[in-house]
């Protein structure tokens, strides 16, 4: 009897839910003249997607730098109903944070990002899911539901230069939003102040002499048992390439483990952070990580440790603010080529153009100075 | 022509020993020179400025080689003391669960805290913490015969091992999981003589431990009862002995990370040259143990741009050795 009860009344629910998401549906279909009832197009995952015309709440599975990037296409999270954690944790903990105080309130459900439920998706009843491209498992989940599943990718596909260069992946990941959200003229907007950027800078390092370029290690993450450097075929080799830098790590593919006797035979002029670990400049000045002696490392004898400066992600990885990140490199590269370069003025005039927010000093000092991101 | 006795074939062994850990300072993908190596002890201890060179020399080769001595000493000592106990000679500490305890302790350590000695004393808690799991098991189920004690530690590993899991599966994919994954495959990196003091006690307490109790070491291999009959504990022998290696490789592992095969295979390989008398089998350890870490080491260090994980040269190389020493041996295990 119990038995039959149970089942009675899970029919009646799941009849409830049926009608309830073709009512949703009915609604949308009248839809209103300037939004369309509905946009298809082939994402960047290589299938193709219908998402409804009218977006009112988005759920982003794993797919971390997504969060800030739709952020800025919105102007505003409020969309976001469903997030995971460190894509959030990123995003609020910096400047974009301050901007965006709606940031705080949005539901972290995956706690890693890489363990979607599709029962906790359905449950936020959202009109359309972004998922990690390379995430298979994940697009299978989302579609077994019926819920439109926009990839979006992050892998550096064959390794060319195309792919390890971060402004590419920004603006791939800009312009599906203008497909899934029609074109409110943010992406094109960004997307043509990073080319401006990186035609300033390459034309500009057009004619230095390798022989005058600093040697440039980007150090991963360090810590006493592992230094993890990026070598080539990385992000690291765009970034060093593009901000007039030799590759001290040129010979490693990829992210790797390499001892510390290497550092030393590579002897960088500069090193930056790309603030994934917990180390700091400070920690090679005063040779604080597992009894490392770095005071002969010209990086550190010129007092050139840097951390990568982020605002909205890490920013080693593609993300909104690269266009200053790729500014500020160039500069503490090449020094006596950028001197005209005012950081301060880029950084403030950035933020007021592209989130209409007036920068703190402190605020610039803030970013500039760059800092680790760690979360859990 | 005689076969050289045992004390011979040790002492030529320990002579090895110091020439290829004088061989590995040498070598480095740095250039210096043989006089320069040595000439930079020299420099050093005279005090003044801290070159390059006596920095790479003595700072960083330096605790790597002595490091390596230990951990591969350590690991087949630990080895020998766990065959012996359970009488198996395909008992190590990792089947009692200390290994997995100990590189649980490590990476919640890692995760937890950003701190060595933190991470190397969270790694010998879990180590000791498993190996207790192990003893509380048999306790309670009342018996500790050799069986009972594998159950249980096979047991103890296998949640430890999810536990680390656990801890990879929440750990920030951007820093803390690939540190951690290092860390699992064995690395020593970074070797530097603050985490060899933080791990020096207790490795020399069980080593010590090991070797004061050789003899009763080659009366284990005996039947409980004839243990017995010659006046000694069978039980409490096994454990002490257990504990003894749990604190070695507690050590090893707490700065080292997991390094596979070394403690099964050099037992093998010194009691195929001595004999199965431990007065002579733990001493050959040592040597053998020693060499063959640093010889691992060396490779990892230098062979690549790219620090190789230790743990899969010691298992291409260690699976095909225990491979021929088993062929070779034809039949039975003694």
């Amino acid at each position: 009897m119990a038995n039959r009860t149970i089942i009675l009344v899970a029919i009646v629910a799941a009849i409830v839910v049926i009608a309830g998401i073709g009512a949703v549906f009915m609604t949308n279909d009248k839809g209103s003249d300037e939004t369309p009832d509905s946009r298809t197009f082939v994402d960047l995952a290589g299938n193709e997607v219908t998402v409804p015309g009218e977006i009112n709440r988005i759920v982003v599975t794993g797919m971390h730098p997504v969060v800030p990037v739709y952020t800025y296409y919105a102007d505003g999270p409020d969309k976001l109903v469903g997030v995971g954690s460190p894509g959030l944790q990123y995003a609020k903990s910096g400047i974009l944070g301050k901007i965006y105080p709606g940031l705080d309130s949005i539901e972290t459900v995956f706690p890693t990002g890489t363990d979607t439920n599709a029962e906790t998706v359905l449950g936020l009843n959202p009109d359309v899911v972004f998922y990690t491209a390379e995430t298979k498992s994940d697009y299978t989940m989302i579609t077994n539901v019926g819920l439109p599943a926009v990839g979006f990718q992050t892998a550096m596909g064959d390794n060319s230069k195309d792919g390890l260069n971060v402004f590419n992946h920004l603006e791939l990941w800009l312009k599906q939003m203008e497909e899934v959200f029609g074109d409110n003229g943010r992406a094109d907007s960004l997307i043509s102040y990073n080319n401006d950027v990186q035609d300033e800078i390459a034309e500009k390092i057009a004619d230095v002499n390798e022989s005058e370029k600093p040697k440039v290690l980007i150090i991963f993450s360090y810590t006493s048992t592992s230094l993890l450097v990026a070598g080539s075929n990385h992000y690291s080799e765009y970034w060093i390439e593009a901000s007039g830098g030799v590759n001290a790590a040129a010979d490693v593919d990829g992210i790797a483990q390499v001892n510390m006797e290497r550092v030393l035979e590579w002897n960088p002029d500069v090193i930056y952070f790309a603030n994934g670990g917990t180390a700091t400049p400070d920690d090679l000045y005063n040779n604080k990580v597992g009894g490392h002696d770095w005071s002969s490392v010209n990086a550190v004898k010129n007092r050139k440790v840097l951390t990568f400066p982020s605002a909205t992600y890490m920013s080693y990885a593609p993300s909104l603010e690269a266009g200053l990140v790729l500014q500020w490199m160039a500069k503490n590269n090449l020094p006596d080529l950028f001197s005209d370069l005012d950081l301060s003025e880029a950084v403030s005039d950035y933020f007021m153009k592209f989130f209409g927010y007036t920068a703190s000093s402190e605020d610039i000092v803030d970013f500039l100075a760059g800092r680790p991101i760690t979360v859990h | 022509m005689r076969k050289p006795g045992p004390k011979l074939l040790i002492l030529i062994s320990f002579l090895l020993l110091v020439v290829s850990a004088a061989v590995a300072v040498c070598i480095g993908t740095y250039h210096i020179s043989i006089t320069d190596v040595f000439s930079a002890y020299i420099t050093y201890f005279q005090g003044g400025e801290t070159t390059v060179v006596e920095s790479i020399v003595v700072n960083l080769r330096t605790p790597r080689v002595i490091l390596a001595l230990m951990a591969g000493a350590g690991l087949a000592v630990a080895g020998t003391a766990s065959q012996s106990a359970f009488s198996n000679p395909l008992a190590s500490p990792d089947v009692i669960g200390v290994s997995s305890g100990a590189a649980f302790g490590a990476a919640a350590g890692i995760l937890l805290f950003n701190n060595d000695a933190a991470t190397q004393l969270m790694a010998v808690a879990f180590g000791l913490a498993a190996i207790a799991a192990v003893f509380a098991l048999c306790k309670s189920s009342r018996s500790d015969s050799i069986l009972m004690i594998v159950l249980s530690g096979i047991i103890v590993a296998g949640l430890f091992s999810a536990m680390v899991s656990l801890v990879k599966y929440v750990a920030d994919p951007m820093s803390k999981l690939p540190e951690i994954t290092y860390w699992l495959m064995g690395t020593l990196s970074g070797a530097s003589y603050s985490k060899i003091i933080v791990a020096l006690p207790m490795f020399v307490a069980g080593m010590v431990l090991i070797y004061v109790m050789k003899w009763r070491l080659n009366i284990l291999t005996l039947s409980d009862d004839e243990v017995r009959a010659l006046g000694h504990n069978p039980k409490k022998v096994r454990w002490t002995a257990v504990l003894a290696s749990t604190l070695v490789v507690a050590a090893v592992v707490s700065v080292c990370g997991l390094i596979g095969w070394i403690g099964l295979v050099i037992p093998h390989v010194a009691r195929l040259l001595v004999g199965t008398d431990n007065r002579y089998v733990l001493p050959l350890c040592i040597s053998i143990g020693g060499i063959f870490m640093l010889a691992m080491d060396t490779v990892a260090r230098t062979a690549s741009v790219e620090e190789l994980p230790l743990s899969i040269l010691t298992a291409i190389v260690g699976a095909p050795l225990f491979a021929s020493i088993f062929i070779w041996r034809g039949r039975g295990w003694t």
